[in-house]
């Protein structure tokens, strides 16, 4: 059994963090010798308020082409 | 002269025969002057006909973006989806994609995007859905979709700048 934290998640969803790669082998690892992987609800939450926060939000991480524009559909919307 | 391009190989130009004055000449200047190979072929007939051959190298990538534009609009004409068009592009942290616009709105691309990445996972290179319409989705239903089809086509988000999350979560705890 695994427990994963905020950090790992988010390094493992985002290619440019700087451990991503490091993480991304050792979950793929783990996951393909068919052990469990855990985390909490407040992990999940803790993560997707980052993100939200720092894309959305802050507006401190901008992201690739074309993804950023998926993101920027809503900049009007938000906006009225 | 007939001049036919071919994507594949280059220019095929075609003398009929008795015609091997200036035409001829300029083709030898054109292929000394650009460095091209080439080749003459002679067929014997009733009039002597000449097939001159020229492989003009063109980049890798234009005949890749020919071949996966096609391939991609017919493969999304026969599933239905409302394509306009296909372009392929670069990305620096995701390299070539295609990116298909969609005369519809947004939900109705978001489902047929999921299909389409099904459709073309065969080319070897991740697909974006455009389209035309309204935004008819929730922000929230909008990230459900993007982080289906990203794990159905293996693409990770990434930022343009590089993250420390570590830095980020400590900074959000105030640490």
């Amino acid at each position: 059994m695994y427990y994963i934290d905020t950090s790992i998640l988010i390094s493992y969803v985002f290619a440019s963090e700087s451990a991503h790669r490091a993480f991304r082998e050792a979950l793929e690892s783990i996951a393909a010798e068919k052990h469990k992987l855990y985390a909490s609800s407040f992990t999940l939450a803790e993560m997707c308020n980052t993100i939200c926060r720092k894309i959305v939000r802050e507006r401190k991480w901008r992201l690739i082409e074309p993804l950023q524009e998926y993101v920027d559909v809503y900049r009007g919307v938000e906006e009225v | 002269m007939i001049l036919v391009y071919v994507p594949s190989s280059g220019f095929a130009i075609a003398e009929g025969a008795g015609y091997a004055g200036p035409a001829r000449r300029s083709l030898e200047e054109l292929r000394l002057r650009i460095g091209i190979s080439g080749s003459v072929d002679h067929t014997l007939s009733l009039g002597e006909t000449k097939l001159l051959t020229l492989r003009i190298p063109s980049p890798a990538e234009e005949v890749v973006e020919f071949s996966l534009r096609e391939l991609m609009l017919s493969s999304l004409k026969e599933l239905g989806a409302p394509v306009l068009d296909v372009e392929i592009r670069y990305s620096e942290g995701i390299g070539l994609y295609a990116l298909a616009i969609l005369d519809c709105d947004a939900r109705q691309a978001l489902d047929y995007w999921l299909e389409i990445v099904d459709r073309v996972r065969g080319y070897g290179i991740p697909v974006f859905a455009r389209w035309t319409g309204r935004v008819d989705v929730e922000p929230e239903e909008m990230g459900v979709y993007i982080g289906r089809v990203l794990a159905k086509m293996s693409v990770f988000l990434a930022t343009r700048e590089p993250i420390d999350v570590v830095k980020v979560l400590r900074e959000e705890w105030g640490f």
